[in-house]
């Protein structure tokens, strides 16, 4: 079995609902999906998709006026055992330790995982000692305070930054954009975590920066054999990173598969919609093909598809009515829609 | 044929002071956020103004509509009674000017103020000076607007958040074009929405220009968004202009190293395209403190003694097609 195929973390019937002001907002709906080590899942998805309240379960960084489905598994295959994330009590030592140690994360906006007070170099030993029992596991040594500062030098120095041992006791407030998200790659990474959680971390960036940031995620992904998660709304960046995707629509999982099949031949009316309203470079001055009408408002989800009210092949009293379901097309790949459901035929 | 000028910068520059740290000290030094910028906008066309952060494509669309004030270099605007010399009007002049100009946001909600109603959002422009209307007259010019700009009719009476972003940015679109202005800046339009929503906003203003005639600056960050919506396209780093050019041709083979460094890097779902960005050396520089000789010169990777000393010129080296690269023609193929 090559490495790729080895199951890290299983994500079983995860629903996440808001209690607002304004009523109950079901925000993810009931997704299943899975990340293997050494992979890329790209999670790809426009407003109120669920894309990141989905991956923000994943970490139980969920706000308090969320709540997560009694059903809801969040499964971590560890090497030292299996464990269910989302039954972990939410203020447990456990879940801390599972952040930021098996589980990194990265942000579009990496200010908001520093604190400004602190050096760059402070938060990344703290971070490297608050783990050390796991990093004794993956790397055979126990780091103290000197060592963490010379492993915390080493991922600086790996992710890119010139002079890291200058830029160490820098505040973050002193780095550029650039430079402050390959900061917060080394942080993530310097507990060499086993899942690597991405929020649109290249969307604030400019293009040339997001080449470079995304050549290295990649690299890294390759050097440590970690299982990536990376949600994006943008669907070049997935297809330059990810060997998989979902694509989600109002807190369902409509499609899945390998990122190049499903570019090539989109199976849900909606991933094709997204497709076709793509600008490219090559079509100066032609209409494009927008997906007709609105996201609708979260507080009143359509029923039956989500996706219903703007699908160009809705099947009156079907669509409309019944959740579809999803329907395996073979190699890999699935789609939830009575287009190719039993009910269709 | 080219299209008759409608805007002409010459030699524009836009300079801010950078304050020492106490209060009241004076300036200690300059952003260049514009520097020698020559450009034409021609009746009619799409110009795209790309760039990316601190190149100064925002500053150069606001300072072009007078709303912040120009160092130096002069614009003119060529209207059918004659050109007219849009740095020297100032007050009532100004003012009376200012309706044949218009700016798009890119945050729609940001820009329409939450107490009004849509149509009184959309009338706005046409209580400038100049216009003199009738209610009546006012109500048909926003009803034949709003409905140019597929909005629903009964949605004028309503306030702006209740609306969709797509929604808000039709709304924005309708009040920038009420008073049938001959320049649009277009900054950012496009960026805060939805790919499924964007597309449809993109065919709005494209529609809209057909039947109106109207000529955007078409300001972003999107280079597809560009490609898309463009007739030309000019480039802009740190505050230069590196390349102008129709648009097919500037993506087909684009002749500045910047240019190319920019749409290598652009991630593309297309099976065909390879995805292999120009590797580009460091981060953007402060535009504070810009590279000597050629902007570009501490990324580029072809840069030589010469782009360090020299401020290439910007110049014209095929037909319509213009690039600031001491060696522009022998980087070509």
């Amino acid at each position: 079995m090559a490495a790729g195929d080895a199951l890290l973390l299983e994500i079983r019937d995860l629903g996440v609902s808001f209690t607002t002001d304004d009523g109950m907002v079901r925000a993810v709906d009931g997704i299943s999906l899975v990340a293997r080590r050494g992979c890329t899942l790209g999670i790809v998805g426009e407003s109120g998709s669920g894309k990141s309240v989905a991956t923000k379960a994943v970490m139980r960084l969920l706000p308090a006026n969320a709540r997560l489905d009694e059903g809801s598994r969040i499964l971590l295959h560890r090497e030292e055992g299996e464990i269910d994330i989302a039954a972990l009590p939410a203020r447990s030592r456990e879940l801390r330790r599972l952040r930021g140690g098996d589980i990194g994360m990265i942000f579009q906006e990496p200010m908001a995982s520093f604190s400004p007070v602190y050096t760059v170099g402070n938060q990344m030993i703290e971070a490297i000692l608050e783990h050390r029992d796991h990093l004794e596991r993956r790397l055979g040594e126990r780091f103290d305070r000197r060592s963490a500062r010379e492993h915390a030098i080493r991922m600086l120095e790996r992710v890119g930054m010139s002079n890291p041992r200058l830029r160490i006791d820098q505040y973050p407030h002193e780095l550029s954009g650039g430079m402050r998200q390959r900061a917060m790659i080394a942080v993530a990474l310097s507990t060499h975590p086993s899942l690597l959680i991405a929020d649109e971390p290249t969307t604030a960036l400019d293009v040339t920066i997001q080449a470079q940031i995304l050549d290295l995620m990649l690299e890294l992904q390759q050097e440590l054999g970690m299982a990536m998660l990376f949600i994006t709304h943008d669907m070049g960046v997935i297809a330059r990173i990810a060997e998989e995707m979902a694509v989600m629509y109002l807190g369902r999982i409509v499609e899945r598969g390998p990122t190049r099949e499903i570019i090539r031949e989109p199976a849900h009316p909606y991933t094709r919609g997204l497709l076709a309203a793509l600008p490219r470079l090559d079509t100066a001055r032609r209409r494009l093909t927008p997906v007709p009408g609105d996201i609708p408002s979260p507080l009143q989800r359509p029923a039956g598809c989500p996706f219903h009210t703007r699908c160009p092949r809705h099947m009156p009293g079907l669509c409309d009515r019944i959740l579809p379901q999803d329907t395996d097309l073979g190699s890999g790949r699935s789609v939830a829609c009575h287009l190719f459901g039993e009910a269709a035929s | 044929m080219t299209a008759p000028p409608l805007v002409e910068i010459r030699n524009l520059k836009v300079y801010f002071g950078v304050r020492g740290k106490r209060m009241l000290q004076k300036a200690r030094g300059y952003v260049r956020a514009v520097d020698d910028v020559t450009l034409t906008v021609r009746r009619g066309e799409t110009l795209g103004l790309v760039g990316e952060s601190g190149s100064g494509k925002t500053t150069l669309g606001r300072a072009v509509l007078r709303a912040l004030p120009v160092t130096a270099g002069g614009i003119r605007f060529h209207l059918e009674d004659g050109p007219v010399d849009v740095l020297a009007l100032s007050g009532r002049e100004l003012r009376r000017f200012r309706r044949h100009m218009q700016l798009i946001f890119q945050d729609p909600y940001a820009s329409l103020d939450p107490r009004m109603t849509v149509r009184d959002i959309i009338a706005e422009p046409l209580e400038a000076p100049g216009h003199l209307r009738s209610k009546r007259e006012v109500d048909e010019r926003v009803r034949e607007i709003a409905a140019r700009c597929r909005l629903n009719l009964e949605f004028l009476r309503r306030f702006p958040h209740a609306f969709s972003g797509g929604q808000r940015q039709r709304i924005g679109i309708a009040r920038a074009l009420v008073a049938d202005p001959e320049f649009v800046v277009c900054d950012e339009a496009v960026s805060a929405l939805d790919v499924s929503i964007q597309a449809d906003i993109l065919n709005l203003l494209m529609d809209l220009q057909e039947e109106l005639g109207t000529t955007y600056l078409f300001i972003t960050h999107d280079l597809s968004v560009v490609a898309q919506i463009s007739d030309r396209v000019a480039v802009l780093y740190l505050g230069r202009l590196m390349e102008l050019g129709p648009t097919a041709e500037i993506f087909a083979r684009p002749m500045h190293p910047y240019t190319r460094a920019l749409l290598s890097a652009i991630p593309r779902v297309e099976a065909e395209h390879r995805f292999a960005p120009v590797k580009l050396r460091g981060e953007i520089p402060d535009p504070a403190h810009p590279p000597q000789g050629c902007r570009f010169s501490t990324r580029c990777p072809f840069a030589r003694e010469r782009c360090r000393e020299e401020v290439p010129a910007f110049r014209e080296l095929a037909r319509d097609r213009f690039a600031a690269c001491h060696f522009a023609e022998e980087l070509a193929d």
